[in-house]
């Protein structure tokens, strides 16, 4: 069974990446030429709270990480952004935005959007109102996976995931061994998996005593095994 | 006769518009049904299940009265399969368009509940058509999303002992069964409210002595009573039976 595909209902959707692929060539038939794209380094901020609110965004390549930023300063990471998704439009929807930073993880092309060409183009009718549903029926499907993981997952398999769902999400090659460059600290690391830097420490040393992930620090490259993996990288 | 607020909880954090409330969830349900896209009213008894893990994704669901719990098998016998609650005015189950896999969990009526069946096909054809009915779905699929979101960062922003009186206060909200002597029937074990908030049951056990201590909480009876103080008000709940799970889903007419 290839778990990337997502065929395997038992596991979790965190591996259907590439079957939102599709997504980006009907968004790019309803947009047509005339939004800009642009192209954005790792740790660019292509969304802030100051940012218009009229703006939404369509990820063409790439990886992009949204986050809530608290009153207190801390900085919640909440999901990632992927080719063919759009960010940034629930501050025009709905008025209000819970997703008020997007920044880029990788090398990133990003087109901007109107958001109220996109409120005119869901009355219009037609795809984009379909789009946007599976989208965010797609993200509380996530989202109910990630509480499901919290409470019964421990923090190593939960590290493993996310590294290979951010391999996915990066247009890495399944295989044996997954190379992968995540440009974030592991205090980043540690606040997305809902753990302690502490703990973090002793996860990332308890993977790499069973050979399960390497770290090279100085390149900011993990390198992931698909040895041990019940959620497989097996090629397919 | 204990004193049973009647309010909604109170303001917590800047993401409290996505929290539960009463009236939003009244307008929601309101708004939903002049859309014209839910079913006839389905009624399930406490223990029937909704739809089974496992279940392809099809319809969507929009809960009018009680709570439903979202359970997946239990990893272990003294760990609750609970993981999530589904208050009213809030959509479950919902329908993707044949992107999403099979459900991870089982939707259980913990309470006796009232639901609307929102048609998969009914729900494609007013997006396609347009007009203010496909906004509306946009946007309650995406208030939802955002309400999810606020819930999974509650975590990050509060303590347990804060996430833990709020989940009873909304409870209390929402439960509406009382026992003679005015309590709030609590359908759920501590094992359970242990795993909604993502802690051990020994975590939990830790957490609520702590909270006795405090005089925050107090248990009595035979441990089958709690008492929670929060802010100015006290809440009842008497602990009563968790549902047995009713095999087969109804028909819910």
């Amino acid at each position: 069974m290839d778990a990337w595909n997502g065929q395997d209902n038992s596991k979790s959707s965190a591996w259907n990446i590439p079957q939102l692929a599709g997504a980006l060539d009907r968004w790019k038939q309803l947009v047509g030429p005339t939004a800009t794209a642009r192209r954005s380094g790792p740790e660019t901020v292509l969304l802030s709270g100051n940012s218009p609110a009229r703006r939404s965004y369509l990820v063409e390549e790439g990886v992009v990480a949204l986050s809530h930023h608290l009153s207190t300063g801390k900085q919640v990471f909440l999901t990632l952004r992927s080719r063919g998704q759009i960010f940034g439009h629930s501050r025009h929807v709905l008025n209000h935005s819970f997703e008020l930073t997007a920044s880029a993880l990788t090398e990133c092309v990003v087109r901007t959007l109107d958001s109220q060409w996109l409120i005119d183009q869901i009355k219009g009718g037609g795809d984009a109102g379909v789009l946007l549903m599976e989208q965010h029926a797609f993200d509380l499907h996530e989202s109910a996976t990630a509480l499901i993981d919290l409470v019964h997952l421990d923090a190593s398999v939960r590290l493993r995931k996310f590294l290979v769902q951010f391999a996915a999400a990066a247009g890495v090659c399944p295989g044996e061994e997954m190379e992968v460059n995540v440009p974030l600290t592991d205090g980043y690391l540690a606040s997305l998996l809902g753990i302690s830097p502490q703990q973090f420490s002793a996860v990332k040393r308890k993977l790499a005593a069973e050979g399960d992930i390497r770290h090279i620090r100085a390149t900011q490259t993990w390198i992931i095994s698909s040895r041990h993996d019940q959620y497989s990288t097996k090629a397919a | 006769m204990n004193e049973i607020p009647t309010t909604t909880p109170s303001p917590r954090t800047e993401s409290d518009v996505f929290f539960w409330n009463r009236e939003s969830a009244r307008l929601t349900l309101w708004q939903w049904k002049q859309s014209g896209l839910l079913s006839t009213p389905l009624l399930y008894p406490a223990g029937a299940p909704i739809f089974d893990r496992g279940a392809a994704p099809q319809d969507a669901f929009l809960l009018e009265r009680g709570i439903v719990v979202f359970e997946r098998e239990p990893v272990a016998r003294e760990k609750s399969g609970i993981y999530a609650l589904c208050l009213p005015g809030n959509l479950f189950g919902h329908c993707s368009g044949g992107r999403v896999n099979a459900s991870l969990h089982s939707a259980i009526a913990l309470t006796r509940c009232i639901v609307y069946r929102i048609s998969r096909e009914k729900m494609l054809a007013t997006l396609y058509k347009g007009g203010e009915a496909a906004l509306f779905i946009v946007r309650q699929y995406l208030h939802n999303l955002l309400c999810a979101r606020a819930r999974a960062t509650e975590s990050s922003i509060n303590g347990t002992k804060v996430r833990l009186e709020h989940l009873l206060l909304e409870l209390a909200s929402v439960l509406e069964d009382h026992s003679p002597a005015g309590a709030i029937q609590l359908p759920l074990k501590y094992k359970d409210l242990a795993a909604i908030l993502g802690i051990s049951p020994q975590q939990f056990s830790v957490i609520k002595k702590e909270m006795e201590g405090e005089k925050v909480i107090a248990c009595f009876g035979q441990r089958n009573k709690l008492a929670l103080r929060s802010s100015g008000s006290k809440v009842q709940f008497f602990k009563v039976h968790r549902y047995k799970r009713i095999p087969g889903i109804p028909s819910g007419a």
